[in-house]
C-alpha cells in the first residue's frame, strides 16, 4: 500500500490555553503513524512532552520548532510510533498560558518510519509559484517517500495554495486558520521541501517531514561470500511481494548504484530468493563488500543493502572475506 | 458554508463545576466545521487554568455521542495579535465527513475558577 494521508482535521484558537484537544474523526488503523503539527504565540513554546494521545501512542522528540520572532508564531511537529486501530484523540501542550494556538493532526498510512524534516520561516517569500517553502531535506534514506507538509501565514490572513504536485487533502482553503496542508508521495532519494504559493507577500512558515514507506527486508543472504556464476544462493527476509521483482548488487550501498549488476533469480517468494551470482563487467567480483537489494514490483527496495562478499574466484572470495 | 448561530451561552458569571451540556440542533450537511465565539469581561482571572471547553459530535440525532475537541482556556487578558487587550476570542475546529444530515453537536464546560463567559456556537 503507497504512503497517503488517511484523515486530517485542524483547530485552532486565539484565546489563550494551556492545552488543546481533537479527535480523528474515524478510527485509526493500525500500523498507521501521526504528523501532528502545533502552534501557538512564539513568545511561548511547547512543553516538555509537547504531545501525547489517548490510545498512550509514543511519540518521537520534536522534530523542527520554528519561531516567527517578528510575528510571534511558533510552530512544531511530531511524528508518533505505529498506532493501534481505533478512536483517538491527540493534545498538543503548551509551556504556558499561550494565544494563537492550534493543533493540526494527520494519520499518515502506508508508512513504516520518520525520515528527513525542516523547516523555515520566511519574512518574504514573494508570491511566486512554490515560492513559499520549507527549504530542502538532505538526501532521503530511501524512496518511495510521502511528504507532508504545512505552512501557516504568520503574519496573519489567508494561508498559501499547495504548491506544485502537492495534493491538498484536507480540502478547500480553511475557513479559519492562516494555514494549509499538504502532500506527496515520491520516488526518488533527491531532498525534497514542502513547496506553497503565498497569496500575499508576507511572512509565512512552512515544515516538511518525510515518512519512509516499508519496504522488503533482507534478514539473511547464504552464503554471504560467494563467487561469480554460483548457484543455490538464498536470501531469506519479508515483503519481497508474491510476484518476482528484481535483484540487484551493487558495489555500494546505494540501490540507485549506476554500476550494479542484476542477478538471475531461480526461484521468488515474499520471504525467499534464490539467484545465481552474475558480476557482470563493473566492479562487483573484486571481492570488496557489494551490497544486495532486492526490489518489489512495486518498486520499493529495502532501506540498506545488505553486505556481501562477491568475487569473481574462489580464492580471492576466501582470501578477501 | 455560511456562518450560521446552533447555540448561545449569554455572557454568564460561572462558579466551579460542570455546565451544559448545551446541544445543537441538527446541523447543516454541508458545514465544513463549527466556530465557538467567545467573550468574556474585565474579572477575567489572572493565574492558572480557568476551564475546559469540551465539544461532542453525533451522527445519529443525539442518540449517541462521541468526544470531538477540547480546549483548556487559560488566566491572562485575552490579545489580539497587535497586544490590544480586547474581550473576544475564537475558537474553530474543522469537521469531515459533510453530507450528514443527522448531526449533532454539544458543549461542555468544566470550570476551574470563577469566570464570566458567553459563548456562541456556529456551524460553518
Amino acid at each position: 500500500v503507497a504512503g497517503s494521508v488517511l484523515q486530517e482535521r485542524p483547530s485552532f484558537a486565539s484565546t489563550a490555553a494551556t492545552s488543546i484537544s481533537l479527535a480523528y474523526a474515524s478510527n485509526l488503523t493500525a500500523g498507521s503513524l501521526q504528523h501532528v503539527f502545533g502552534t501557538c504565540d512564539g513568545t511561548k513554546d511547547f512543553a516538555a512532552t509537547p504531545v501525547s494521545d489517548s490510545k498512550g501512542t509514543a511519540f518521537g522528540a520534536t522534530l523542527d520548532n520554528v519561531n516567527d520572532g517578528t510575528n510571534q508564531q511558533r510552530i512544531g511537529h511530531w511524528a508518533s510510533s505505529a498506532v493501534t486501530s481505533g478512536a483517538d484523540t491527540v493534545t498538543v501542550f503548551f509551556n504556558a498560558s499561550a494565544a494563537f494556538n492550534g493543533i493540526w493532526i494527520k494519520e499518515v498510512g502506508g508508512v513504516s518510519s520518520i525520515d528527513k524534516t525542516t523547516g523555515a520561516n520566511q519574512q518574504t517569500p514573494t508570491t511566486g509559484t512554490d515560492s513559499t517553502s520549507s527549504g530542502q531535506t538532505s538526501t532521503l534514506t530511501s524512496q518511495p517517500a510521502l511528504v507532508s507538509g504545512l505552512s501557516m501565514r504568520t503574519a496573519g490572513g489567508s494561508g498559501p495554495n499547495v504548491g506544485t504536485g502537492f495534493t491538498d487533502t484536507w480540502g478547500a482553503l480553511d475557513w479559519s486558520t492562516q494555514a494549509r496542508s499538504e502532500n506527496k508521495r515520491v520516488t526518488s532519494t533527491a531532498g525534497v521541501a514542502a513547496t506553497f504559493t503565498a497569496l500575499a507577500n508576507v511572512a509565512h512558515t512552512t515544515i516538511v517531514a518525510v515518512f519512509r514507506e516499508p519496504g522488503p527486508y533482507i534478514a539473511v543472504v547464504n552464503p554471504r561470500r560467494f563467487v561469480e556464476t554460483q548457484t543455490g544462493i538464498s536470501i531469506i527476509g519479508a515483503a519481497f511481494g508474491a510476484a518476482q521483482g528484481t535483484l540487484k548488487i551493487c558495489p555500494t550501498d546505494n540501490v540507485a548504484d549506476a554500476n550494479a549488476v542484476s542477478q538471475t533469480v531461480t526461484a521468488w517468494g515474499d520471504t525467499s530468493i534464490t539467484f545465481t551470482a552474475v558480476a557482470g563487467t563493473g566492479s562487483l567480483g573484486s571481492g570488496a563488500t557489494s551490497y544486495v537489494f532486492v526490489t518489489d514490483t512495486g518498486a520499493l527496495s529495502n532501506a540498506s543493502g545488505y553486505p556481501v562478499n562477491f568475487a569473481v574466484t574462489a580464492k580471492l572470495a576466501w582470501t578477501k572475506a | 458554508m455560511a456562518k450560521a448561530t446552533q447555540i448561545t451561552v449569554p455572557l454568564t458569571s460561572l462558579t466551579v463545576g460542570q455546565r451544559g451540556p448545551f446541544t445543537s440542533g441538527l446541523l447543516p450537511s454541508n458545514l465544513t466545521g463549527y466556530m465557538l465565539d467567545l467573550t468574556n469581561d474585565a474579572t477575567w482571572p489572572t493565574s492558572g487554568d480557568v476551564l475546559k471547553i469540551s465539544v461532542e459530535q453525533s451522527n445519529d440525532s443525539g442518540a449517541t455521542w462521541a468526544f470531538d475537541a477540547s480546549i483548556t482556556l487559560s488566566a491572562g487578558p485575552w490579545r489580539a495579535k497587535d497586544g490590544t487587550v480586547i474581550n473576544t476570542g475564537v475558537w474553530s475546529v474543522g469537521l469531515q465527513n459533510q453530507g450528514s444530515a443527522t448531526r449533532k453537536i454539544r458543549v461542555s464546560m468544566d470550570v476551574l475558577q470563577p469566570c464570566v463567559l458567553g459563548a456562541v456556537v456556529s456551524s460553518v
